[in-house]
């Protein structure tokens, strides 16, 4: 049941440009871990090389041990969500999760299951290109769970949800990671992280300039906002 | 690795299917040989042959398979679809295969649907012409026409994994069998190396026989391997 993500000096440029140096940091079970930082700071290129998308420079990411591009049933370890619904907008939603159930072998019930599961239930035959910004977010999530993985990897998934949404996944997180899962979530929102982290990953300019529990993160701070631009700001961290 | 292979085919069998302009370019494409066999065979000046008036549909037909190729490939590049499609299959060589696997399935059913509606629709319409009919087996060039048809949108799969969208692809790929190969033709004995023109051995024979079917086949394939091979070097490379 234990699975751990872990991102090892990880370096990636584009160009001459280094938008990621050195990033270091791991995911626990049983525990939700917060990547935190600004815009541009580097957490989505981090997720993308840790889910196999882009090719780091340097460095490794790992789930248990293994890249993400050497898992068989991927859909069975890691659930993971990007930005956007990642469905094309002429297709249903329920073509969408079809599909990637195919892909992996899971069986074709958990379509159905996931989409109840988001509240998405009743919009199966709707076509993403109809969804709301919150939809399309609640079919990323659907997209996560399909395999019901060990380790959930999510980018920014409280972007586009309602404050009920936000409750909800608050708490569908928490009891991923009490049941002994992994969640690692990305954000640049300050107060959702402080709600729903227990472990928070800070990062500005590509790299990790503070990682711990969230109270050992924020100690000697008033508030993680305080913490938070006293570790991003221009004159801390990063260059 | 067979296993996963399998069923990465399956999901782009779904995937296919779950495509509103895919089913329209399937269906467009039987339509269009309703329409087209129906009005040679109904024209006295037409063939009078079920067979040669169904071959004469076929240049037509093409856009039809064209069209599935690239909107297989093509519609990867839409809305983050190609993030979702390596996050469940990360290996950068199950994915192509399994798309060619299931384009070629989907073409060469469209294919020989079409090519079997055409066939009964140029029967009737001659019958009503009150020309007689002549039954025998089924001729070797209505196959090479369903092969060429698969095959020729093999093009248009490659060229839009190589130019990673639906639209300039579909341009691209209908300009040159449309228009591009026969205006070269009508300039140069050469155009009989374009894809379409080798292809189309397989269902017309070479007036001038420099290429036989076979060669014409093979002429046909080198033109997709090399595009193709071409794609996939970058996509193995690029980043997502």
């Amino acid at each position: 049941m234990v699975l751990m993500l872990s991102v090892e000096r990880l370096v990636k440029r584009r160009g001459s440009r280094e938008i990621l140096t050195d990033v270091t940091f791991r995911a626990a079970p049983g525990r939700v871990t917060g990547l935190l930082g600004p815009n541009g700071a580097g957490k989505s290129s981090t997720l993308r090389i840790l889910l196999g998308l882009d090719r780091a420079d340097a460095g490794t990411a790992l789930v248990d041990g293994q890249p993400y591009r050497r898992l068989r049933q991927p859909l069975r370890t890691v659930g993971s969500m990007l930005e956007g619904s990642g469905a094309h907008r002429s297709r249903t939603a329920r073509n969408h999760l079809t599909w990637m159930a195919r892909s992996n072998g899971i069986p074709i019930r958990r379509v159905a299951e996931v989409l109840d599961q988001v509240g998405l239930g009743a919009a199966g035959g709707t076509r993403v290109g109809r969804f709301s910004l919150g939809m399309c977010q609640r079919l990323g999530l659907a997209a996560a769970l399909l395999g019901e993985p060990r380790a959930l990897v999510l980018d920014e998934p409280v972007n586009g949800l309602d404050p009920e949404g936000i409750r909800w996944i608050r708490v569908l997180l928490r009891g991923h990671a009490d049941a002994g899962g992994t969640v690692l979530l990305s954000s640049h929102l300050m107060r959702e992280v402080d709600e729903i982290a227990d472990d928070l990953v800070v990062i500005a300019h590509g790299r990790v300039v503070a990682a711990g529990p969230i109270r050992e993160v924020t100690a000697g701070y008033p508030t993680l906002e305080d913490a938070f631009f006293a570790l991003t700001g221009p004159t801390a961290g990063g260059r | 690795m067979i296993r996963s292979c399998a069923r990465a085919t399956a999901a782009e069998l779904a995937k296919l299917s779950g495509l509103p302009a895919a089913l329209a370019a399937v269906f467009g494409t039987i339509g269009t040989a309703v329409a087209i066999t129906g009005a040679l065979a109904a024209s006295p000046v037409g063939a009078n042959e079920p067979v040669a008036v169904v071959l004469q549909a076929v240049p037509y037909l093409q856009a039809g398979t064209i069209t599935l190729g690239v909107l297989a490939v093509g519609t990867e590049y839409a809305d983050g679809q190609l993030h979702t499609t390596l996050r469940c299959v990360p290996d950068r060589l199950v994915v192509p295969a399994a798309k060619a696997l299931a384009y070629l399935a989907w073409a060469a059913g469209t294919a020989v649907a079409a090519l079997a509606v055409g066939l009964l629709t140029a029967r009737i319409a001659l019958a009503t012409r009150d020309v007689p009919v002549v039954t025998d087996g089924l001729p070797w060039n209505v196959v090479g026409a369903a092969a060429y048809l698969a095959l020729i949108g093999l093009l248009g799969f490659a060229l839009a994994a190589l130019l990673r969208a639906v639209v300039s692809a579909l341009v691209v790929t209908l300009s040159l069998v449309l228009v591009v190969s026969p205006v070269l033709d009508a300039v140069t004995p050469h155009a009989r190396y374009l894809p379409d023109r080798a292809g189309g051995l397989l269902y017309l024979p070479d007036q001038a026989q420099v290429l036989t079917p076979a060669t014409g086949l093979l002429v046909l394939l080198g033109w997709v391997v090399v595009l193709a091979s071409g794609a996939l070097a970058a996509f193995r490379r690029r980043d997502a």
